[in-house]
């Protein structure tokens, strides 16, 4: 898994859009949506509302969380909170998305992407120290890292062969015999 | 790929599918295979199924659309769009398995038939097991010519190395409630084992063979 691919499966989520322009229901494999009526809110996958965008035919209505307050307030709990606070699922991946194609559609988007900016480090900070932790002990083969985000998994994937390494050692130091 | 696709689909069109579900929760299943398949150390057994009902309904839809007269429509561009991410991420997920098999045949085919004397779902597909068996013919005939000829008789042997997967580490998601609990090794003695318990939405730094069955059963995901 890498940041393409999970922004790949991010795209699959539903997120609101207003069409400027009408059309019957569409019958996908991944299921149906519409119909479309100009300015009547409605449910679609991301990968077609950003389809849509480029093609002028919609206005993205962006998630709650993306706002300014709301992210201060998740700023905020990430500064409290010791370990990972938890994100809206796949946060980072459609924050991303969505600044990068439908910034127009985002209020004061400057302030919106340095604020996910500051969240991202902070996490990012934090679970460098918990991996940092982990790979210096060797008691435990075991942590739980709850609201992880996949983009983080992605980013930190590099620990697991760090981790392997570590169990070869464990398994070395237990199979040979004390003298 | 596309050659392999349309191979793939010969095959099925003799197979009757035995339980009927809908396309959105086979691409909901098709999504979980792949990120699994992604993020194993090791080859997962087989979903080829999802993948053929998958392209059942890609030439489907072609049809579809080539029956359409008026190509610039937006709901065809749609459908174009949504086929592209369809071949992708199953052409990606046949792409990633090849790539396993090819890292090391024998031990996979060793492993396919072990998993069916055990009566365990089946680690290859039949077009894999096909694959699987000629790649490694050809690359014992390759070892033949090169190395294995110019050998004394007694090292004649394709090596085939063995991953240990025991000290393969994953990150994981708990997916449904009342999975139970796990042993893990613990590390400060080699005798004993470590009892975790497994709560819904909890996501795991852990021993890949902890939690494999549970990862095939379908009660967690590979992130």
């Amino acid at each position: 898994m890498n940041a393409e691919k999970c922004e790949f499966l991010a795209a699959n989520q539903q997120i609101e859009i207003i069409p400027r322009i009408s059309e019957k229901v569409v019958h996908l494999i991944s299921g149906d949506v519409g119909p479309f009526e100009a300015g009547i809110p409605t449910k679609i996958p991301v990968w077609m509302a950003l389809m849509l965008k480029r093609k002028h035919h919609c206005h993205i209505v962006p998630p709650g969380w993306l706002a300014i307050e709301e992210l201060k307030k998740i700023l905020i709990s990430e500064s409290d909170n010791l370990g990972l606070s938890h994100l809206p699922d796949m946060f980072f991946e459609l924050s991303h998305m969505l600044v990068k194609e439908a910034s127009d559609n985002i209020f004061e988007v400057d302030q919106v992407k340095s604020l996910i900016q500051d969240i991202y480090d902070k996490r990012e900070a934090k679970l460098r120290t918990s991996a940092i932790t982990f790979l210096s002990q060797n008691e435990t083969c075991h942590a739980q890292l709850d609201g992880v985000q996949p983009i983080e998994v992605a980013s930190s994937r590099a620990t697991l062969e760090a981790c392997k390494q570590m169990a070869i050692l464990i398994r070395n130091k237990h199979q040979s015999t004390p003298i | 790929m596309e050659e392999s696709t349309s191979s793939f689909h010969e095959n099925l069109e003799d197979e009757e599918e035995e339980e009927f579900v809908t396309p959105d929760v086979v691409m909901k299943r098709m999504c979980e295979s792949w990120q699994n398949e992604l993020a194993s150390p090791c080859l997962l057994p087989s979903k080829m199924e999802l993948v053929e009902i998958l392209l059942d309904q890609i030439q489907g839809m072609e049809e579809n659309i080539g029956r359409q007269s008026d190509k610039v429509q937006l709901r065809i561009s749609v459908h174009r769009m949504e086929l592209q991410r369809v071949s992708y991420m199953t052409s990606d997920y046949i792409r990633c398995r090849l790539q396993k098999i090819e890292s090391n045949p024998r031990y996979y085919l060793n492993e396919h038939n072990r998993r069916i004397e055990e009566g365990q779902t089946e680690l290859l597909s039949e077009l894999e097991l096909k694959f699987a068996t000629e790649y490694a013919e050809a690359e014992a005939q390759l070892f033949g010519k090169t190395v294995l000829g110019f050998m004394p008789h007694a090292l004649q042997k394709m090596p085939v190395p063995v991953d240990d997967l025991n000290v393969e580490m994953v990150y994981a998601r708990v997916l449904e409630d009342d999975v139970g609990n796990v042993s893990i090794p613990d590390w400060t003695d080699p005798n004993s084992e470590v009892i975790i318990e497994l709560e819904k939405d909890t996501v795991h730094l852990i021993p890949f063979t902890s939690i494999r069955h549970l990862v095939e059963e379908g009660k967690m995901i590979l992130l």
